[in-house]
């Protein structure tokens, strides 16, 4: 092992060679412990406050406050920090869920995966079992009736699903929890029996009815919408209407949902440009009428555009001189028309 | 950052986010450390742009605490990079100091090496101007 200090100022830098021995660092509210056997570091202890943690490479991380043992995580034998395969490898106390605590163990399976979670409140009832074989997720208060039931796989990590849950996000922290784009939600008031939360979850957005807080709500593809919008349905919406939305994420959801031929199939439109990739560049009729229409366009540039993650359609307004499809996603990308036209142009180089 | 030869700048993107590249001399010609006012301020936030109608954010996460900042804009069209439009008070700069990941629950992760960026919003035409999207 090195010994290395960098940035202490000129000629006051150094190295040394280290085989065995101890180092120890200290700051203002630190304390470091290294041990070296053999040039390589074999134990670090961290000590902050009342919190100590102690890590042992290829063995065991323990931290401790006070005297009592918070969190230990055990290592696969003949790695640094793999996780122990085939059993518990960690156990953390103190975790909050639903307002009280309790401990979390983890096991993992025989090929190293994160394979199975227990929640116990400290009143020895359990919270949850998450795994990653189970399709649906119990989470139960810690008087034993249900709080939440989860239709979907959960994604067990190094982190857990309690300290993962929040209920102050509108998907309660499910996004980040959840295994796959698609889940239901059921939440169940302090009864255990009274439902306040319900909803599908496609492609990680809300869809369809939801009740939330026991309110009857209407999404889109993630987008809250009117009652009347939702039960009219895609036959009875305005094409014209619906490209003319201000909000993209909305007017996505709608364009979705109506599906981009039923709508230019209502609309007078022509196509000015195609790329490999699906997308058009369209000139679409404005469909304005009466006096109220001077100064405005009465043809509408459309770039159409598929999100690489989502794979949505969306469509983005462009300048009505704009010619190309190349150039019209230039265009949103903030490059300025007098620059596209000079040869500038964003290469992406990564794209979600 | 541009190429001497052709005016192609590399760039990443998640959703509506844009995240171009910065070397140190456009640093400062966008955020000057000699200037008379600040043209950025820091943020102590780690969200990048909230959607309006769902609420989904595009968060930075980093493996270290404080390894990545995020300014914005004192006022809305500050000059921008050269052939780009002008800069809208939606978007930042990030500066990171070990590589980050732009996480949104939507969209795949976007791991983002050590460096500046200017973090632009994609815009949309308007009739009277452009405006950035809203989502």
């Amino acid at each position: 092992m090195y010994l290395v200090s960098r940035y202490a100022g000129w000629g006051r830098s150094f190295w040394f060679n280290m085989d065995s021995g101890i180092v120890d660092a200290h700051t203002k509210d630190e304390h470091l412990h290294i041990k070296v056997q053999n040039s390589l570091i074999v134990e670090q202890t961290t000590q902050r406050k009342d919190e100590c943690t102690t890590l042992r490479y290829g063995q065991h991380r323990t931290t401790r406050k006070g005297n009592k043992t918070v969190k230990q995580e055990y290592f696969q034998a003949g790695t640094l920090q793999a996780i122990r395969r085939g059993g518990l490898w960690k156990r953390q106390t103190g975790i909050s869920l639903c307002g009280n605590e309790g401990t979390v163990e983890c096991y993992s399976t025989s090929g190293g995966a994160y394979g199975k979670e227990i929640f116990k409140y400290d009143n020895g009832v359990v919270g949850y079992v998450a795994s990653r074989w189970r399709k649906k997720l119990h989470v139960i208060r810690s008087d034993g009736k249900r709080w939440m039931v989860i239709q979907g796989q959960a994604s067990l990590n190094r982190g857990t699903v309690a300290a993962r849950l929040d209920l102050k996000m509108s998907d309660l922290g499910l996004s980040s929890i959840m295994r796959g784009n698609s889940w239901n939600v059921t939440v169940y008031d302090t009864d255990g029996i009274t439902v306040v939360t319900q909803g599908d979850v496609k492609n990680r957005q809300k869809q369809g009815k939801w009740l939330e807080n026991g309110k009857q709500t209407y999404y889109i593809s993630g987008v809250q919408v009117s009652r009347e919008l939702y039960e009219d349905g895609p036959d009875k919406w305005d094409a014209h209407e619906v490209l003319s939305i201000p909000n993209a994420q909305l007017r996505c959801s709608l364009l979705n949902r109506m599906g981009y031929d039923k709508i230019l199939e209502r609309v007078k439109h022509k196509v000015v440009d195609v790329s490999n990739d699906g997308g058009q560049l369209l000139e679409v009729e404005a469909g304005l009428t009466g006096d109220s229409i001077r100064g405005l366009d009465k043809t509408m540039r459309l770039v159409k555009v598929i999100c690489p993650s989502t794979k949505q359609t969306y469509v983005l307004r462009v300048p009505p001189q704009i010619q190309s499809y190349q150039q019209a996603r230039q265009w949103t990308f903030g490059l300025r028309e007098a620059s596209i036209r000079d040869g500038a142009r964003l290469e992406l180089v990564k794209e979600t | 950052m541009a190429s001497q030869n052709d005016k192609t700048r590399k760039a990443f993107r998640q959703g509506e986010l844009l995240f171009v590249p910065l070397n140190a001399e456009e640093m400062e010609t966008l955020n000057p450390r000699n200037a008379s006012y600040p043209r950025w301020n820091k943020l102590q936030i780690n969200v990048l742009r909230e959607g309006e109608t769902t609420g989904h954010k595009h968060e930075v996460m980093t493996e270290t605490p404080g390894t990545a900042t995020l300014l914005a804009p004192v006022s809305t069209l500050l000059r921008g990079l050269p052939d780009m439009d002008l800069i809208g008070n939606k978007d930042r700069m990030l500066v990171a100091q070990e590589p980050v990941e732009v996480v949104h629950p939507e969209h795949r992760p976007l791991k983002l090496p050590k460096g500046i960026f200017l973090v632009v919003v994609q815009r949309e035409y308007d009739e009277i101007k452009a405006r950035r999207i809203i989502d």
